[in-house]
């Protein structure tokens, strides 16, 4: 019970010095003064708006949603991993233009080095940056949400999958905003940063499922039962080569959100996945997508974290 | 490190790949004192600066601040001083108001205290009427005076400025200077660089003159002074001819220099670069006197720090 308490204490402390983070007072406070974040939420809802708008016409120019109440829930669900899918492109190339000129853009308005003189330590100045980055999203997800809404209109998606898309998302958020904010801690320049940023997105977005297209069809001929190369290895080193190729395909966003989403539409698993064999294998359990991808994005989005924080701490000459 | 020295440097040397920016320096700046730290452009001011605010590594040397390693408990030196960079940015889309309270925030000024002390930095650089003004909005003196207030927050021991006057028209500099002043009188240690000579000679009771990285000399003003500067400027103004006073003037022990000045009509002025203490000036009137030269006028030169600076550096550059 006493160490119950002393969590809960411990943590009510961490909670308030978070609240009273002076970094994250003034990010939010500067974000909101802006023209610039009004101009990013326009931006944002008006282009999914439009993306939305297209995916309606091009459906019911197909189907008519209220010939049956199947092609009604379809249209819920067609909606819905649109505006998913359009969410996820936005976070993924927002994110990056919010975060990659947090420090350095301190040093190129040399603000940062008043900072640095100050008792403010470095952690609590990465994590004020990244707090303040992580609440924009998350009020640019809640203005998106009656996009979301709609699909509910037609049914077809149950609260879990909204739960653990949004999770996705957050974390999504999570990770490109850590990532490009270690780029901007290490940068003097935010066109640098910005520039190491949107590659790692481009590399994460488009780089990974190339990776794993290689990989698949690398394997699919070297572990073959019949006719593989090294088939006389046995079955176990195919088997292994499935996993490596689901798990680097669990770092891509898109693939996680379509194989998540197409096997809980399918046979509704959340958790665990049965998966046919790349190298022409028997059947293989592998996590969904999501937890993987979470747990990947989570760690690396720490990492980057802590690299961000001793690159603050370390003087620059 | 000394026992009555609140910031101390030896042998502190900083190396930016083949140029030396500074070179085994070692000063010495006693509590209470204001420091002015003078030497041309690009003789390593900012970067021994830079070093004491524990923003710059030292590539040698050793650097305390009120007995603290500059290098080794960067967080306790911080606590200590208050440090005005020569550049620095500003937050434009805060208040004024909202600016100091961001920094008390940074200096760990708990919540409670926080109203009240601002007030009285506002005050005290005489900003409280534009507290609710946008920081973009005020001139460079303003903002220089804002930035003064902030470094203020936690009430540091020490205050490192950096060209605190630069760039300010002569109303603000002067506010400026007025504001260091008040701020020594409240025991304030201040260790500033400037190249407003006259501004280190109204209000720095201790000058360090750094040239090519090397610190040429140091010690407190009055014997600055009299180190650099050993002779009197003298300007006599007589009723004759000079060419008497000149002759008898050429045969003194300890005259250097004897030249003729523009003089209103009728009288001749005559300045002499003299080694010598009061009596010896005396003496000089005397031989004059005795001579028959009719002198109606001693005076003498101030020794500025002008000259002080002047001839200890060398005209160097790193």
């Amino acid at each position: 019970m006493r160490a119950v308490t002393a969590v809960l204490g411990r943590l009510g402390g961490t909670i308030s010095r978070w609240r009273r983070n002076p970094v994250l007072i003034k990010e939010l406070r500067g974000r909101i003064r802006g023209k610039r974040a009004y101009q990013i939420l326009a931006g944002y809802l008006g282009l999914l708006g439009l993306f939305l708008s297209m995916v309606y016409s091009v459906y019911t120019s197909e189907v008519s949603y209220t010939a049956n109440a199947q092609a009604m829930l379809l249209m819920g669900q067609v909606i819905f991993w649109s505006v998913i899918g359009a969410e996820m492109m936005m976070v993924i190339f927002i994110t990056p233009s919010l975060a990659s000129g947090a420090i350095s853009g301190e040093r190129e308005s040399q603000t940062f080095e008043l900072l640095r003189t100050t008792l403010l330590p470095a952690r609590a100045l990465v994590w004020g940056k990244i707090s303040a980055i992580m609440i924009f999203v998350v009020m640019l997800l809640v203005a998106a949400s009656p996009f979301v809404a709609i699909s509910f209109l037609f049914g077809g998606i149950s609260p879990v999958e909204l739960a653990v898309m949004h999770e996705m998302l957050l974390v999504t958020a999570f990770g490109f905003g850590a990532v490009s904010l270690a780029f901007s801690a290490r940068s003097r320049r935010t066109s640098t940063a910005s520039l190491l940023s949107y590659a790692f997105a481009l590399i994460m977005t488009g780089g990974v499922p190339i990776a794993t297209l290689a990989i698949a069809t690398i394997a699919a001929n070297v572990f073959a039962p019949t006719g593989g190369m090294l088939q006389s290895l046995g079955t176990q080193w195919g088997a292994g080569a499935d996993y490596v190729i689901m798990s680097v395909l669990s770092t891509n966003p898109f693939a996680t959100i379509l194989v998540t989403g197409g096997a809980w539409v399918s046979d509704g698993s959340i958790w665990m996945l049965r998966l046919q064999s790349f190298t022409g294998g028997s059947l293989f359990s592998f996590p969904s997508p999501w937890l993987p991808y979470t747990a990947f994005y989570l760690l690396m989005g720490l990492i980057a974290l802590e690299l961000a924080i001793r690159w603050v701490r370390r003087p620059m000459d | 490190m000394s026992v009555d020295a609140i910031i101390e440097t030896e042998g502190l040397t900083k190396r930016y790949g083949k140029v030396t920016a500074i070179d085994g320096l070692s000063i010495r700046v006693e509590k209470g004192a204001v420091y002015g730290f003078v030497g041309p452009n690009g003789a390593g001011k900012t970067t021994t600066m830079r070093i004491l605010a524990t923003l710059t590594r030292p590539t040698a040397g050793k650097a305390w601040v009120g007995g603290y390693s500059v290098t080794e408990e960067p967080r306790q030196v911080r606590r200590l001083i208050g440090y005005m960079p020569d550049f620095f940015g500003i937050y434009g889309d805060m208040t004024v108001r909202e600016y100091l309270e961001f920094f008390a925030a940074c200096y760990e000024i708990p919540e409670s205290r926080r109203h009240g002390l601002i007030d009285d930095l506002l005050e005290l650089v005489d900003l409280t009427h534009r507290q609710n003004d946008m920081v973009d909005k005020l001139s460079r003196g303003l903002k220089q005076r804002l930035c003064l207030a902030r470094t203020l927050a936690h009430d540091p021991e020490v205050l490192i400025l950096d060209e605190p006057a630069s760039g300010l028209d002569p109303r603000a500099r002067i506010e400026i200077r007025e504001l260091l002043v008040e701020l020594a009188r409240m025991g304030k240690t201040i260790f500033f660089s400037s190249h407003i000579l006259s501004d280190v000679e109204e209000i720095c009771t201790h000058l360090g003159i750094i040239e090519a990285g090397k610190l040429v000399a140091q010690g407190d003003v009055a014997s600055m002074r009299a180190i650099w500067k050993p002779e009197r400027d003298i300007t006599l103004v007589v009723l004759d001819g000079p060419d008497n006073a000149k002759a008898i003037l050429s045969d003194l022990e300890g005259v250097s220099e004897v030249e003729e000045m523009p003089c209103p009509e009728g009288r001749h002025c005559l300045r002499v670069i003299f080694s010598g203490d009061d009596e010896a000036v005396s003496e000089m009137v005397r031989r004059l006197v005795e001579g028959g030269v009719r002198v109606i006028g001693v005076s003498e030169a101030e020794r500025t720090l002008e000259t002080v600076f002047m001839r200890a550096t060398k005209g160097l550059v790193t």
